[in-house]
């Protein structure tokens, strides 16, 4: 799929035709799952997100299959995804029945089996973040007090510990996906939350759980376009550890604040098209040399969108999207710098979970080894399944049937040497 | 009069911003399998840069002869089964360490092999090694890791003591120390790294030995550490710059041998007359002091020399848990990343963990107190 090129404002232009892949993971997701994604140290793409049924499902992609593992069945909802250093995946939800109230799942790294297990207190809009060593830290809002709450797990007591998360926090009505949570470079997690007063959002908050309490960093942005709570806000860190939180602003520039040691600075990552936005709380990622990827959602358009700062920024579509004015991608990046990003989308009433971009494996028709390029080696592996259009496909074969016909045969010789890629 | 209350309020201040020494506070207890009361033998071991928690000990129930390993995660304790167990005692005990890495392993003996054990991101992975033959059932096995998190195992048989490493492949085997002149019975082995990646290993023939493998030729050099005791455990560890001792017990009394670099000579002192613990584990925590734990009737004592003598600390009460440790449990010990002191050990509640956390004074307690203070001295003033 060719991805095209959107053009913004002042912005410098940046004409690139990109291709990436789009595969759809799963089918049967529930219309208002949420979802999140994240990589693991494999470098697979793990998606989790909510059936039809009330399963909670993690979705592991592989190379040209999707491995599906069923994390919690009895219905909940939310979804907030972190992969773990020793390749376990880690999921923190609210759970109806049993779970009641959240809820952390894991698969993957030292358990046979995925796991469970109950936080021990309810909230919504759930964020997770883990550190390098997997210790967790959740980020929620607690509806009866009208908190931001903040919790850790603590390993000499095998509890969760819960705090109140210092600072302006209002809860807005109406709102969703107000605050996130992320670990800064030096382990330390870090809240971020939208902040002033119940009719008036206009502050961004910045707060750090260091060993001796909490570091409070504010920004007014009430004589600087106010922020839009509802349209939500990520939170990233660059190299020298200042905070970098996305937001829309209330007459619809997509923002970026910058937390320096000598203030906030801001930038506009696109101007306002007359439509809002949707923002995940895992929607941003700043790499090592300072690019920074944001993957939302504009509600206008329809379309999931990814911008970059590679010499400054762009905003390019990734996918168009059909049935949903609320939804929230979810965007990674792994170690190389390939980048994923996840989402829901209708197709003729039966809910999609897909993912997109280079981090995405197998997307290229021919690209059976899964390296993303179609080459001489596939080519080889294709010899080996040539049998001619008379006779069905070898078992483990069915890759080499690019033109889904049942068979391997000359005609998918053609297709496959018309996709070789660069070298 | 109000600077001389100020300044008495501001010295007790700075002693509640001093975070309290974490000897002196209470422990926490957590049950790791609450059906595992009938066994002794654990280890202990802390995984991912030391932080989380895993035993190594003996299943419960339908797998009473498996080795189980329990790992806590923040979906609480999950078991696994590794293998087959040949005894919970003597030469099927578990031994485990934690790798430079982050990872962590085990070593333990079955009826016809040694198996090793350690974590990985694709799980558990398990491998077994033939025993040093002739051997017996009383003949053990130790391990540690690599700087390069390569696993060393070294076993006890009655030819002398044989030395493992794995090479990727397969396993490379040495010959530590002469041929034993006599066949022995329950030959004991314990074996540590250094910190130049120097193996050292502590052995019981005519007293307790200790060899060490020359980076310069290769050879194995044994000497003697002490000639009065001849112990049915050992445990040797190396500190962070290389401090050697050793652990005993011996007739129930519990030794340990350190080596002296300004004299030249082991030194091995009575730690405690009479435990019930049949084997400890010496470890040493970061700042080079060592500490063992063990149990003695129904209390255990958790040991740490911090250069003025060894100090004695008893695990306290819980109102929860029934903390009384079994007779003979093993009280296995380790640090983790901020040196606090790990327990595992078994109860009439099942097996164990204690843990010593710090606690730090809430920034918003100190505040309270400095306002009151403020209040206090400008009412005087």
């Amino acid at each position: 799929m060719v991805v095209l090129f959107l053009t913004v404002g002042v912005l410098t232009p940046f004409a690139l035709a990109q291709q990436v892949g789009i595969r759809v993971i799963a089918e049967g997701a529930s219309e208002l799952s949420e979802l999140d994604l994240g990589i693991d140290v494999n470098g697979i793409p793990q998606v989790a997100y909510w059936t039809a049924d009330n399963e909670l499902m993690l979705a592991s992609v592989e190379c040209r299959t999707a491995v599906l593992r069923e994390l919690y069945a009895q219905g909940g909802r939310y979804a907030s995804l972190a992969p773990g250093t020793d390749a376990s995946t880690s999921v923190v939800f609210s759970g109806f029945d049993q779970a009641s109230g959240l809820a952390y799942a894991m698969s993957g790294g030292l358990l046979d089996q995925p796991a469970w297990a109950p936080l021990g207190f309810a909230g919504d809009w759930p964020v997770l973040a883990l550190d390098s060593t997997g210790r967790p830290y959740v980020v929620y809002v607690d509806h009866d007090g009208g908190m931001l709450k903040f919790a850790r797990f603590d390993i000499p007591t095998g509890k969760w510990v819960v705090e109140i998360v210092p600072g302006p926090f209002v809860e807005f009505v109406g709102t969703r996906r107000v605050a996130t949570v992320a670990v800064d470079v030096d382990d330390r997690p870090v809240v971020a939350y939208f902040g002033g007063h119940r009719n008036s959002a206009h502050k961004i908050i910045v707060a750090t759980r260091t060993n001796q309490g909490w570091t409070i960093r504010t920004k007014d942005l009430e004589n600087e376009g106010g922020v839009s709570p509802e349209n939500g806000l990520s939170l990233a860190f660059d190299t020298t550890n200042a905070p970098h939180v996305v937001y829309q602003t209330a007459p619809g520039d997509l923002k970026l604040a910058r937390f320096g040691v000598f203030g906030v600075s801001l930038q506009t990552v696109r101007e306002q098209q007359g439509s809002p936005v949707r923002l995940g709380p895992r929607a941003m990622h700043i790499g090592a040399g300072g690019r920074i990827r944001v993957a939302y959602f504009d509600i206008g358009a329809g379309v999931v969108m990814l911008a970059d700062n590679l010499g400054g920024w762009t905003n390019e579509i990734v996918d168009g999207v059909t049935g949903f004015n609320d939804l929230r991608p979810a965007l990674a990046v792994d170690a190389t710098g390939r980048w994923a990003v996840a989402y829901l989308s209708d197709s003729e009433g039966i809910i999609e979970v897909k993912v997109a971009g280079p981090a995405v494996l197998g997307t290229l028709d021919g690209d059976c080894n899964c390296d993303n390029v179609v080459d001489l080696v596939d080519f080889v592996e294709l010899e080996s399944c040539l049998t001619g259009p008379a006779v069905s496909i070898m078992e483990g074969c069915e890759c080499f049937d690019i033109n889904g016909s049942t068979t391997v045969d000359l005609a998918d010789v053609k297709l496959l040497q018309a996709a070789f890629g660069d070298w | 009069m109000a600077f001389q209350k100020a300044f008495g309020c501001i010295v007790l201040v700075a002693v509640l911003i001093v975070p309290v020494s974490a000897i002196d506070l209470s422990w926490e207890y957590q049950i790791i399998d609450q059906h595992a009361n009938q066994s002794r033998a654990v280890s202990l071991a802390m995984r991912t840069s030391s932080v989380w928690p895993v035993a190594f000990h003996q299943g419960s129930n339908d797998n009473s002869n498996q080795m189980v390993v329990s790992a806590l995660s923040p979906v609480g304790w999950t078991q696994q089964g590794l293998g087959d167990l040949f005894d919970a005692f003597e030469g099927g005990l578990p031994l485990a360490e934690a790798g430079p890495d982050g990872r962590v392993g085990v070593v333990w003996r079955t009826g016809a092999d040694a198996r090793f054990a350690q974590s990985s991101p694709s799980g558990w992975q398990v491998a077994s090694l033939p025993l040093a033959a002739p051997s017996g059932p009383d003949f053990t096995v130790d391990f540690d890791f690599l700087s390069d998190n390569r696993p060393i195992v070294a076993q006890a048989a009655q030819e002398g003591i044989v030395v493992s490493v794995y090479n990727g492949i397969g396993w490379e085997t040495d010959q530590v120390v002469r041929e034993f002149d006599e066949p022995v019975q329950g030959m004991k082995v314990s074996t540590a790294i250094s910190s130049q990646d120097e193996i050292g290993v502590a052995f019981v023939e005519n007293g307790l030995g200790f060899a060490f493998k020359s980076p310069l030729s290769g050879d194995w050099g044994t000497t003697i550490v002490d000639q009065q005791i001849f112990p049915e455990s050992i445990s040797l560890a190396f500190g962070p710059n290389d401090e050697t001792a050793i652990a005993s017990v011996e007739n129930d009394s519990l030794y340990v041998s350190r080596f002296d670099p300004v004299t030249g000579d082991w030194a091995t002192e009575l730690l405690a007359p009479q435990i019930d613990s049949n084997r400890v584990n010496l470890v040493y925590n970061s700042l080079g002091q060592p500490a063992l734990a063990y149990v003695v009737q129904d209390e255990v004592h958790y040991r740490i020399n911090r250069g003025e003598g060894w100090l004695d600390f008893i695990l306290d009460d819980d109102p929860q848990i029934q903390v009384q440790p079994h007779d003979s449990s093993d009280a296995a010990l380790a640090f983790d990343a901020e040196d606090i002191p790990v327990i595992s050990y078994y109860s009439q509640d099942g097996l164990l963990l204690a843990y010593d956390p710090i606690i730090v004074p809430e920034p918003a307690s100190i505040v309270l107190f400095l306002m009151v203070t403020v209040a206090a001295v400008r009412r005087q003033g």
